[in-house]
């Protein structure tokens, strides 16, 4: 249903990571080809993590593009490290992912 | 799929033939191998559900800001915000976001005219840069705003933005 693209790079003293996920983050205004409205389906609630510790909490809406992105830098990073990135949504589907660090 | 051999039943009395059951084995030796090898922290905590409904939910900027916690935020030369002056595709503006205001907690970005201003509040953990990029909708040209919560004080600063092609709806 949904995939996670991540990269997390050394840049200097930190991980440069970068998210990429796949979700329509329906607004609940937009109508379809019948002239419905779509309902509202956003991520609500991400979080990033460095070897299991939360380093970065966001709550969000529908005000973020579909298929949202996020970008970070991690300070104290190092390569071989394990960056992970869990999300919510407004219906209560998750997904998850886990990358290594890797040297710049 | 293959059955389990019942609990207790004697280590090779599976009925499988010989070559299944080293095949069996190997798979199941490996799939030990790769757990014993992944670290405790392989599986996320789940993602808590706190969600700050009022100010997400806010028609209004300042109505999103009050429900931040502050209805005057100083304004500040402190936070960089990085987006292009015209935005091409309303649908998908890159934003990057940097505060240098010591002890910053959190920072949140707002779309003055959008229906619903407040796109994301990002906080961070200690020693981690308070530095975040995303992608906005924007609906039509306007002010984009980004809060920074700092020592429980809030701070601000705007950004003008015109957008030729409107991004909601």
């Amino acid at each position: 249903m949904s995939t996670i693209r991540m990269s997390a790079r050394m840049r200097q003293d930190y991980a440069d990571v970068r998210a990429l996920l796949t979700h329509p983050m329906e607004t609940g205004t937009r109508r379809d080809a019948k002239g419905q409205l779509v309902p509202q389906h956003f991520i609500q609630r991400v979080q990033i993590s460095h070897n299991g510790k939360v380093v970065m909490d966001v709550q969000c809406s529908q005000g973020l593009s579909r298929d949202p992105f996020f970008g970070l830098r991690v300070r104290g990073a190092k390569p071989g490290d394990r960056i992970g990135l869990a999300w919510l949504d407004n219906r209560g589907a998750r997904d998850s992912a886990e990358v290594a660090v890797s040297a710049a | 799929m293959m059955s389990r051999p019942a609990s207790g039943q004697a280590p090779g009395s599976t009925g499988l033939p010989d070559l299944a059951r080293r095949a069996f084995a190997r798979a199941t030796l490996a799939l030990a191998a790769t757990m014993a090898l992944r670290p405790a922290f392989a599986q996320p905590a789940p993602v808590p559900t706190d969600w700050n409904r009022p100010a997400f939910e806010a028609k209004t900027a300042a109505e999103a800001i009050r429900q931040l916690g502050s209805s005057a935020p100083a304004t500040s030369r402190d936070i960089q915000i990085d987006i292009q002056d015209v935005v091409e595709n309303g649908a998908r503006a890159r934003i990057e976001v940097h505060s240098r205001i010591p002890g910053t907690q959190a920072l949140s970005i707002l779309t003055d005219n959008n229906p619903q201003p407040l796109a994301a509040t990002f906080t961070f953990a200690a020693g981690i840069d308070p530095y975040a990029s995303t992608l906005l909708k924007i609906a039509e040209s306007g002010p984009v705003r980004v809060i920074v919560q700092a020592g429980g004080r809030l701070y601000a600063a705007t950004r003008e933005v015109r957008v030729t092609l409107g991004g909601c709806g």
